[in-house]
Parts: C-alpha cells; sequence; structure tokens
C-alpha cells in the first residue's frame, strides 16, 4: 500500500513517504470546504429531516470549520437550532429498523435473556446488524425503509412482541399492545 | 411500430422453435390485448467475471492472461467451455443454460456496461440501477421510472422483487413491493389482528404510512386470493436450486403465473467478487455460476409458454480484470457480459468484441466497453414492454432511448 512514489490528490502533490503520504491526504480531505457541508449535512438530515433546510446546513458547516471538525460543536449548532425545534420537524424522521426494534423493546420494557431472534428481525427487517455491505452505511432516509413489504414485518414483530412470541425476549404485558407498537405514529422518530 | 396484436402474433409463431409445448399459442394470440409483458430483472452483485461466464476461448490473449483460472477451449475434456458460436462458449456449469442458447432464446451482449469508470461495488451498482451512470443525486430507480411513465401499475401486484429490501432499481414513488417470500408477505396473528391494523390505518392521519398500507393490505388480498394456501408445485419438471437464490426465482415464477398483474420482477444473487482463489471450471466461482444457471434454466422451464411475453434480463455492477492476481482471483474491471433470455430475443452473441490484448483493453487491462448498459435497458423497455419512445426517453434521465444504437437483441 504504501508506495514510495510521488502522488497527485486534489491537485496537491504529496509526497510525505511511507504512512505520512496517508496522513497527509487524511488532513487534505478534512479540511477540504466540502467535507465540513457533507458532515453538516449528514448530521443535520440524521437529526431533524431527510432533506433537511439549507440554512441549518451552512450554519452547521460553519461550525465545523471554524471548530477545525469538532462533531461535539456541530452536533450543538444542529440541536440548539430553531429548525430542530420547528413544528414541520415534529416526527419527520422515520425509525430505521434498528430503531423501531429497539424502542419497542423498551416501550414494554423487554428483557433481552437471547439476542438471536432480534438478530433476524433485524435482518428480515433489511438491516442485519453490523453487516451493512456498502461501506456509507445504512441509509437515513425514509425511502429505504418505507415499503409495504416492510410495513408487514414492521407489524409482525409488533404482533409477535405484544404476544410474548419473542422466544428469550419477556416483555411487561401490560405495557405491550401489538396495535400501537405496529401504528404509523410508532414508526416515527 | 408494430400493434400489440401483430407482435403476439409473430412471437408467438416464433416460440414454436422454443421446444415448449406449442398449445399456447391459441391462447397467447386470443388472450393479446388484457395479457402483459413481464420483465425479470437479475442482479449479480458483487461484479461476476464475465470472462470466465461467457468464455472467449478464441481469443489467444484469453489464455495468456489466465493461466491459471482459465477455461478450457471446447472439446478438450473435463472442464472445457461449451461451444456457442466458435468462439465464444459457456463456463461448463453454465451448461443448463445451453438449450436456451439452442433454441435461440438467448441473447448475449458482450462488452457492455457503464461510460463511468468507477471500480467501486457501491458506486457502479448505484449508477446502474438508477441508470445514471455518474450522478449521484438520482431519486428513483430505472424500473420505477419506468412504472411512472407506463401507468401499467393499476394491480398492487405489478412490480415485485424477491428480496428483503426494495433494491435501488425499484426505488420510487410507483408502488412496488418487496418480499423475501409470497408465504411472509401477510400479517401473521389471527384474522381480527388483520382487520384491526387495517382499520387502523385506514385512519391514520400520517399519509406516508396510510397509502403504503393501503398498499399492502390490497396486495395481501390479491395474493392470498391468486396463490391460495396450496403448497406450489413448479411445471414442465422445473427443479430450482434450493438456495435464496433458486428460491426466489421459483417464488416470481409462481407469482408470475397466477395471473395477478405482474410487470417487473427483480431478483437478485450475490457473492461474485472472487479476489482470491476464484477457481476455473471447478471453485467459486463455478458454484455460483452453477446456482445462476439452474437456477435461470428452471425459471424458463417452468415458466414454459409464458416465455413468449417474458423477459429474463442478467446485469452486474462491471467486469473484472482480464489479466488474473496473484492470489489466482480477478480485480475489478470494466466491460462485462449481460444476458436476455426469453421468447422474443434474437438469440445469439451481440455487441462488439473489442479483443483483449493490452492495446484493445480499457485503461490497458480491462474490457473495454462497447455497448452503453442504458441502450439494452432502453431496448427492453420499447421492444419488450412496449412504451413509445418519448416516454421510455424519460426513464434515461439526460440519455434518452436511441433506437439507432440498439443492438436489435430483441425482435422489433
Amino acid at each position: 500500500m504504501h508506495d514510495r512514489d510521488e502522488k497527485k490528490v486534489l491537485g496537491q502533490t504529496i509526497n510525505a513517504g511511507g504512512r505520512a503520504d496517508g496522513d497527509r491526504v487524511l488532513d487534505l480531505l478534512a479540511s477540504h470546504p466540502s467535507t465540513a457541508t457533507h458532515i453538516a449535512y449528514k448530521l443535520a438530515q440524521r437529526f431533524v429531516s431527510d432533506t433537511p433546510p439549507a440554512s441549518l446546513v451552512t450554519r452547521a458547516a460553519d461550525t465545523f470549520r471554524n471548530s477545525k471538525g469538532n462533531l461535539r460543536e456541530v452536533v450543538r449548532t444542529i440541536i440548539t437550532s430553531p429548525e430542530f425545534f420547528a413544528p414541520t420537524a415534529h416526527q419527520a424522521k422515520v425509525k430505521t429498523p434498528f430503531e423501531f426494534v429497539v424502542s419497542a423493546l423498551r416501550a414494554t420494557n423487554a428483557e433481552i435473556r437471547t439476542a438471536q431472534p432480534l438478530l433476524r428481525t433485524l435482518a428480515d427487517l433489511g438491516m442485519p446488524l453490523y453487516l451493512c455491505q456498502p461501506p456509507t452505511g445504512y441509509d437515513e432516509t425514509s425511502e429505504t425503509w418505507v415499503s409495504s413489504g416492510a410495513l408487514v414485518n414492521r407489524i409482525n414483530f409488533a404482533l409477535a412482541v405484544a404476544n410474548g412470541e419473542m422466544r428469550g425476549v419477556p416483555v411487561d404485558k401490560g405495557r405491550a399492545s401489538a396495535l400501537s407498537l405496529g401504528s404509523a405514529e410508532f414508526q416515527r422518530q | 411500430m408494430t400493434t400489440r396484436r401483430v407482435f403476439l402474433k409473430s412471437t408467438g409463431m416464433a416460440m414454436v422453435t422454443l421446444g415448449f409445448a406449442p398449445s399456447f399459442l391459441a391462447r397467447t394470440v386470443e388472450a393479446a390485448g388484457t395479457r402483459r409483458k413481464l420483465l425479470i430483472a437479475i442482479f449479480q452483485r458483487g461484479a461476476v467475471d464475465g470472462l470466465n461466464m461467457i468464455v472467449p476461448y478464441g481469443e489467444a490473449d484469453y489464455y495468456r492472461a489466465r493461466p491459471n483460472i482459465a477455461i478450457a477451449r471446447p472439446g478438450s475434456g473435463d472442464g472445457a467451455a461449451v461451444d456457442l458460436n466458435g468462439f465464444f462458449g459457456l463456463h461448463p456449469r453454465m451448461a443448463p443454460l445451453k438449450d436456451l442458447w439452442d433454441n435461440r432464446s438467448l441473447a448475449i451482449v458482450q462488452a457492455c456496461g457503464s461510460p463511468d469508470s468507477t471500480r467501486s461495488h457501491f458506486d457502479a451498482q448505484d449508477y446502474m440501477e438508477s441508470a445514471t451512470p455518474g450522478v449521484k443525486s438520482t431519486k428513483d430507480g430505472w424500473l420505477n421510472r419506468y412504472l411512472q411513465v407506463a401507468h401499467t401499475h393499476d394491480t398492487p401486484l405489478a412490480a415485485v422483487a424477491m428480496t428483503r429490501q426494495m433494491p435501488r432499481s425499484l426505488q420510487g414513488t410507483a408502488p412496488a413491493l418487496s418480499m423475501g417470500n409470497i408465504g411472509e408477505f401477510n400479517v401473521r396473528g389471527g384474522m381480527g389482528d388483520k382487520d384491526s391494523f387495517e382499520a387502523a390505518y385506514a385512519v391514520a392521519a400520517d399519509q406516508v404510512f396510510k397509502g403504503t398500507a393501503n398498499e399492502a393490505f390490497d396486495a395481501m388480498r390479491t395474493l392470498s386470493s391468486a396463490t391460495g394456501q396450496k403448497p406450489y408445485r413448479p411445471a414442465n419438471g422445473a427443479v430450482y436450486p434450493r438456495t435464496p437464490f433458486g428460491q426466489s426465482l421459483l417464488e416470481i415464477a409462481r407469482l408470475a403465473k397466477a395471473d395477478v398483474g405482474l410487470e417487473i420482477a427483480f431478483a437478485e444473487s450475490g457473492q461474485w467478487d472472487h479476489h482470491v482463489n476464484e477457481g476455473g471450471a471447478n471453485g467459486q466461482l463455478a458454484n455460483r455460476l452453477d446456482d445462476f444457471a439452474r437456477g435461470i434454466a428452471a425459471l424458463a422451464r417452468d415458466i414454459g409458454d409464458r416465455m413468449a411475453d417474458t423477459m429474463i434480463l442478467t446485469m452486474s455492477e462491471f467486469g473484472r480484470a482480464v489479466v488474473e492476481n496473484g492470489n489466482r482471483g480477478t480485480d475489478h474491471g470494466h466491460g462485462n457480459a449481460m444476458m436476455l433470455i426469453g421468447g422474443n430475443v434474437k438469440g445469439g452473441i451481440h455487441g462488439n468484441w473489442p479483443g483483449l490484448h493490452e492495446g484493445q483493453r480499457f485503461e490497458g487491462r480491462d474490457l473495454a466497453i462497447t455497448t452503453d448498459f442504458r441502450d439494452v435497458f432502453g431496448e427492453v423497455v420499447v421492444r419488450h414492454l412496449g412504451a413509445d419512445d418519448i416516454l421510455a426517453a424519460r426513464v434515461f434521465p439526460g440519455y434518452g432511448v436511441k433506437p439507432r444504437v440498439f443492438r436489435n437483441v430483441i425482435k422489433a
């Protein structure tokens, strides 16, 4: 991997030698203006909506640049913003399968004695744990996770949890209602 | 363009050579106007080594480039390629498709692929499925855009992916379903549970989930009345591999025969990324090709007379380097082979073969591309699915359809 040849990255000549080449490229990428915008967009999309307001992305990207990439500060900018608290951002995000499964277990006070059936559920819902194929990670947006097939699977998971049919995952029956776990409202964050 | 009726008549006649029972002919012509075309798209994820799948045994450079993994020339004993046309041959484990070649219902487009030179699986699959190479912002997939312009999705089961997750190709605003298998697509628990959920979603304020649930319950009704409770028996002695891929094709055939208005079906086959110990006539690639070919052969046999209206289209995100690597495998390349199988293809090898000599390769290392994959997709949309040129152009934004560069793989 670490050859001695000179290379060009983003218009700059890299000739630091060996591993230092890689460090130099990472520095270049981290300080590139597009990186700030990209990271800001991804975080705003994660916390606010699938199509976050450009005004918010711009401010979060400014924070990224001014703080030399301090992610805590970028997130602070996002979650204290008026866009974050806007009515249009309320329940704008659909839960990923992982968020859906975890929130259903928390809502029913589930005790996880064995994770196997839950891992199978996650795979059925299209989000096998730690097994995402593309290096970009699982998608954050609703069009990936909302489809009639996926909804049927979510309803079936809600039924299984509520009826105590998830083996090794006992729940608080008094708190478990299939209709609420499988409702449209429960599919949103 | 020919009318649908004339088209069906002529393809119907051509089907006599397909080797299936000809009794369907009358039925096909009779039903013209009500019967719709079916496209079954199959994605080989991971970039299949097309040069060992459809073997250019007539090229001396092929053997020079691959001392350890090349497939031997036809007639050279066990593990030799199965001859197609005196220059290309099938990998021996692709032999189940030879009958389809012999009755001229298998067409192969060589040196096909994307003008974008990315060697990233993720980007290349994304570009192929969105059919917008180089453009990452495209929201929907090409098959969904076809559904959007064709407006034929008047049934909840017009488009079905036999995959747990909706593939990029079918993502978009037109309704499409994805399911691991048909049995899975139902609300478990009692009949009362199903009704309660349907009633709750019918009055949901959330328009996105309300619409999705409406599609889902519609589809469940159609599915259960069409497929019933009986176990499915493939027709014509078709035997599918007992693998996820084989079973997904079996489920597609079952839907196709249930007359639920299926127009677009999608299946996928994985694990084609053989950087290490790819193998030759036997080994990793051979095992994947065995599953792939036996699955498709069973599908064509099972679908039987309906192959007159069916097109199976196979694709993979890019090909693999001409020269084998130091691990007896192959690294990411460029051009690849696509296959089209059906009653109205022109059987044979299509596309210009650029040659494998170093000077003929893309960037000195890969099979060059002489056919843009969108020209194959476009031909399928226009000549198989029957979209008119203007509507079809909207399926390929920034490119359109260009009938004059079609490879004429499908009978016009």
